[in-house]
């Protein structure tokens, strides 16, 4: 049999509540399933996106941006796009995006830039852990 | 656990404090159950606050999982897009930190319920995951189990809303709210 107030009790549940928060935390945070140096990392499949298009269309830093948002060996059918080099920014009108679970598709005019001709686009973007995992590019015509 | 008995009334206050613990199967079975609510919360916090972390900017425990496979990508990007998960993580943040302090406990264990119960759902149904469904370190699932353990746990704090028979009380129920609130614990086991 053992005496013990019910005040130390009490604290000495709340210190060990606490140390399994800390561990839960320590554990979670190492595991190494996180790929913390993904830019998209924990973030909606739409931002990452929007991220990426900011990055390579508004500032055409295409280049810098596919380094980081394509994961390593994601399929792209248009690995030669405006958007994966860098240079001048590229004006560029979404339309429409679309987004369900990890697919985001983006309809938008990629107007004239760097001396190559303006074009319509529909890219469906694939997200897996915070990157694109894939892109698919349909060429298209709007008619307005 | 049994209360000492002690005279005069300067020591009255330190004896109520006083408990003495046997080492019996009851005792085993209370420090089985704090230990899973300990956890339990511990989880929970965890979880609610690595996603206000992210929106905060501040260094999450872990990044919000979006699911394995489409349904449940579908429903989590969902959640977070309608703002469903702002309400729930704040549930976690609460409910976890009412777990580790010990208050509120059964009302905090049923808060979390539905959530544990959703978590269930898109591990086994959504991600598929019936080859981890008795796996006690995937929270996927031992979530919902911790969570139902500890409320039958509690289950004594729910019998009265069983009530076969019941009538609408008014508003001034309330007032017997300081009441509840200064209520010492008084388990009839202990």
């Amino acid at each position: 049999m053992i005496t013990a107030s019910r005040r130390s009790l009490k604290l000495l549940s709340i210190g060990i509540g606490l140390l399994f928060t800390g561990a839960v935390y320590y554990t979670m945070h190492n595991n190494p399933r996180w790929d913390w140096t993904a830019p998209g990392v924990g973030k909606l499949p739409r931002d990452i996106v929007a991220e990426f298009m900011d990055q390579a269309y508004t500032k055409g830093q295409g280049g810098t941006a596919q380094q980081s948002y394509f994961a390593k060996g994601a399929f792209d059918n248009a690995p030669a796009a405006k958007d994966r080099r860098d240079g001048a920014p590229v004006p560029h009108q979404i339309r429409q995006v679309i987004a369900q679970g990890m697919t985001v598709a983006v309809i938008h005019r990629i107007a004239p830039a760097r001396g190559e001709p303006g074009v319509d686009v529909i890219d469906v973007f694939t997200i897996k852990e915070g990157r694109i995992a894939r892109r698919d590019r349909y060429p298209t015509h709007f008619t307005q | 656990m049994g209360l000492d008995s002690n005279t005069g009334p300067a020591s009255a206050g330190a004896a109520a404090d006083r408990v003495e613990i046997a080492l019996t199967a009851g005792t085993l079975w209370r420090g089985v159950i704090t230990l899973l609510r300990l956890f339990l919360g511990a989880w929970m916090l965890n979880s609610g606050y690595s996603y206000w972390a992210q929106e905060f900017g501040w260094p999450p425990a872990f990044p919000q999982p979006f699911g394995t496979l489409p349904a449940s990508n579908q429903m989590l990007v969902t959640m977070v897009e309608v703002g469903l998960f702002d309400f729930v993580k704040t549930v976690e943040v609460i409910g976890g930190l009412c777990l580790i302090f010990g208050v509120f406990v059964p009302a905090a264990t049923l808060l979390l319920l539905p959530v544990s119960a959703v978590v269930f759902y898109n591990a086994v149904f959504l991600n598929l995951r019936t080859d981890r469904l008795f796996s006690p370190n995937y929270m996927g699932v031992s979530c919902l189990y911790i969570n139902v353990i500890v409320a039958l746990a509690y289950i004594r704090h729910y019998l009265p809303l069983l009530a076969l028979h019941s009538a609408p009380g008014s508003l001034r129920d309330l007032a017997e709210l300081p009441t509840v609130l200064s209520k010492p614990d008084n388990n009839p086991h202990h």
